[in-house]
């Protein structure tokens, strides 16, 4: 990938890290704007957003990729996907982390650890289950 | 599988990126063929051996 293409898909990128950081320094102000019921909705729109952005901006770097950078970019998304997951996992774990979090949200630690530890767990089934359905779509679509 | 792209490549005194702009890959992915980090597909190992006028196994050889 040249370097243009890079600054592109980096600038397109810049969203991402944008508004996750946005919303959790504002989270606090916004729950006394809006109450805690409207900041959870609040907070369900900006996961959706990431994720949708997320797929959008993989497309955009994968359009146009030859062989060998698809193949680089597989490897990544396979092994940085697993890093990620065991980091967060890892993460989870410090109290230090668990502090930190439950300071941000204003929440007691155990509530926050639980709700985490199931939204974590629910990632993990469900792209689970979502690999076994490609899986399948793949060789079906090759009978 | 190895390959003589560097070889060949001298004989038409072309470089990298030439080679990739006619075969339409980026010039990293040519040098990572080259060097026997990537296998290339059949349709992209056709186009590589196309621009030297050869047959794919006179450019790609069995190791």
């Amino acid at each position: 990938m040249g370097s243009s293409k890079f600054r592109q898909h980096a600038v397109k990128a810049i969203p991402l890290i944008i508004v996750p950081i946005v919303f959790l320094a504002s989270v606090q102000s916004l729950k006394m704007a809006v109450g805690a019921a409207a900041t959870t909705w609040i907070a369900a729109a900006v996961s959706i957003f990431v994720m949708v952005y997320a797929w959008y901006v993989a497309a955009c770097v994968q359009r146009g990729q030859d062989e060998v950078q698809a193949a680089g970019a597989n490897y990544a998304a396979k092994w940085g996907m697993a890093a990620g997951q065991i980091g967060f996992f890892t993460l989870l774990a410090l109290p230090p982390f668990q502090d930190l979090v439950a300071d941000l949200v204003n929440q007691p630690r155990g509530k926050l650890l639980l709700g985490m530890t199931i939204g974590a767990v629910g990632v993990v089934l469900l792209q689970t289950v979502g690999i076994i359905v490609a899986n399948a779509l793949w060789w079906k679509a090759r009978r | 599988m190895k390959n003589r792209i560097r070889v060949l490549r001298a004989e038409k005194d072309l470089s990298q990126a030439e080679l990739a702009e006619k075969v339409g890959v980026s010039r990293n992915s040519i040098n990572a063929i080259e060097n026997d980090k990537f296998e290339p597909s059949l349709p992209l190992a056709f186009r590589i051996a196309e621009v030297f006028a050869l047959r794919i196994e006179e450019v790609f050889l069995k190791e």
